[in-house]
């Protein structure tokens, strides 16, 4: 089963949907047990990094979570702000992260005029690959995502960096780090090559655990 | 030559549970189902879409949930939700239903702290700050409850206050142009988009790809939304769902 951990940060009921659609059986819980028996779990979020954090602490999901991906090996996709919890501060809220991939999350901040990059980073984006990933490989490096955020992810090993995109600066589009999956881009509002992605994390073996 | 990359985006409006379109926020005429339109738009693989429930306000209700659920649902693309938003619970409903953002209008002159509110509790990238104006004695001036009462506020004073209360982006309507598809006033939006460094997506009058183009050539505006353009065709105005090729709204401007 695809567990979608319940902590109250919106946008879960799309995703869940656009799961089913790829057939996998999907449960959204607040319950260890399930998060611990999870074939695969994501990690949507919509909203302000502090408060996320603050909703995993008083839901208990903390430390089951990080048993379940980084004990046991349970593939983890994080998504947007569920992508940035991955690292290990942000300046949104000055809060710790989840620390699972070594990274810290900085808002954008430009020097131009206005108008030309204005925050926070709304649209449609190209991404470049960086390092093969199964879940992103074959769809094309000039395949538009859809972005939203004011913040971004700074990886301290650009290894971890599977794809980037460009606003203003080169910033990180996904991560991929063992059994961690993640993508600042919206794959269930990003159309076919969105859903494909989905899909091929609900469905593939996907990469062996760390 | 550089490509400018802007945002195209239909706006569907719902009365009672019916996709519909007017002008000028009045004569509204009934379309058929907002999802077949949802799933064409996927076809086409549309930008986003902004599905507002125009009736709330004028019932004094929030948005209805059941559209909304089965809109986001259908949708594989970034969605806007609207309609009578003035409170935390009804912002909380329409992003656990799957929106990607909310607009806010009359909630927020009603009460200019609520979008700040809105914005630190979601962030500012999913908080839409709608603008309707209309032209009185000369002058631009917001209007609230569905473009129906006016307000002493002035449109660029209100975009910048919405923007620094938290406002992601600003989506500004010239309600006399509304469903005119005769153009887009390139002022107004021109005036908005130099005032707030936040997105300014502009509405009102966009009836051709030229239209579309000038408002973000001339009026600087980051996106444009339309609902005409997106679902009528041809003089008599047929209803068809559409929209243009990625080829036909590309806009070529020099690097600077």
């Amino acid at each position: 089963m695809v567990v979608i951990p319940d902590y109250e940060m919106g946008n879960i009921r799309s995703i869940a949907y656009k799961l089913e659609k790829c057939g996998a059986a999907v449960g959204v819980t607040k319950s260890h047990n399930d998060l611990l028996s999870a074939s695969r779990i994501i990690l949507p979020g919509v909203g302000h990094f502090g408060l996320a954090m603050k909703n995993l602490k008083r839901f208990d999901l903390i430390e089951p979570l990080t048993e379940a991906v980084l004990g046991k090996g349970i593939p983890v996709f994080g998504i947007c702000l569920g992508f940035q919890l991955f690292g290990e501060y942000s300046e949104e809220g000055d809060s710790e992260g989840l620390g699972w991939i070594p990274a810290v999350v900085r808002r954008f901040s430009f020097e131009t005029q206005a108008g030309d990059h204005s925050i926070p980073h709304v649209g449609w984006r190209p991404i470049q690959q960086k390092r093969e990933s199964d879940y992103l490989a074959g769809l094309g490096n000039d395949a538009l995502f859809y972005f939203t955020h004011s913040y971004h992810m700074c990886c301290t090993d650009t290894s971890d960096v599977v794809a980037t995109a460009e606003y203003g600066i080169q910033f990180t589009a996904a991560v991929q780090k063992g059994c961690v999956f993640g993508t600042q881009f919206h794959p269930e509002k990003s159309h076919k090559r969105g859903f494909e992605i989905l899909k091929r994390f609900a469905l593939s073996n996907g990469p062996k655990a760390i | 030559m550089a490509q400018k990359r802007f945002r195209l985006i239909p706006v569907l409006l719902i009365s009672n549970s019916g996709l519909v379109k007017g002008r000028a926020f009045a004569d509204h005429r009934y379309l058929g189902d907002p999802l077949n339109a949802i799933r064409i738009f996927n076809e086409k693989e549309v930008d986003e879409v902004i599905v507002l429930d125009i009736d709330a306000r004028k019932n004094g209700r929030s948005p209805q949930l059941g559209v909304f659920r089965s809109v986001a649902d259908e949708c594989y693309m970034p969605f806007s939700a609207g309609g009578g938003i003035n409170t935390f619970d009804a912002a909380k409903e329409l992003f656990d239903a799957g929106a990607e953002k909310i607009c806010v209008n009359t909630g927020a002159i009603e009460n200019p702290e609520f979008v700040s509110g809105l914005a630190n509790r979601f962030g500012s990238q999913s908080i839409i700050g709608a603008i309707d104006v209309r032209t009185y004695d000369g002058g631009w001036k917001v209007c609230s409850h569905n473009a129906s009462v006016p307000t002493h506020l002035d449109p660029v004073c209100w975009a910048k206050q919405l923007a620094q209360n938290g406002a992601g982006e600003i989506l500004i309507t010239d309600v006399e142009n509304e469903g005119s598809m005769s153009g887009m006033n390139i002022s107004l939006i021109s005036a908005i988009s130099s005032a707030v460094s936040v997105p300014v997506i502009a509405a009102g009058g966009a009836g051709t790809v030229e239209h579309v183009k000038d408002a973000v050539e001339f009026g600087n505006a980051s996106a444009v939304a339309a609902g005409s353009m997106f679902v009528f065709w041809g003089p008599r105005r047929a209803v068809l769902i559409n929209y243009p090729d990625r080829s036909d709204i590309a806009l070529d401007c020099p690097e600077r």
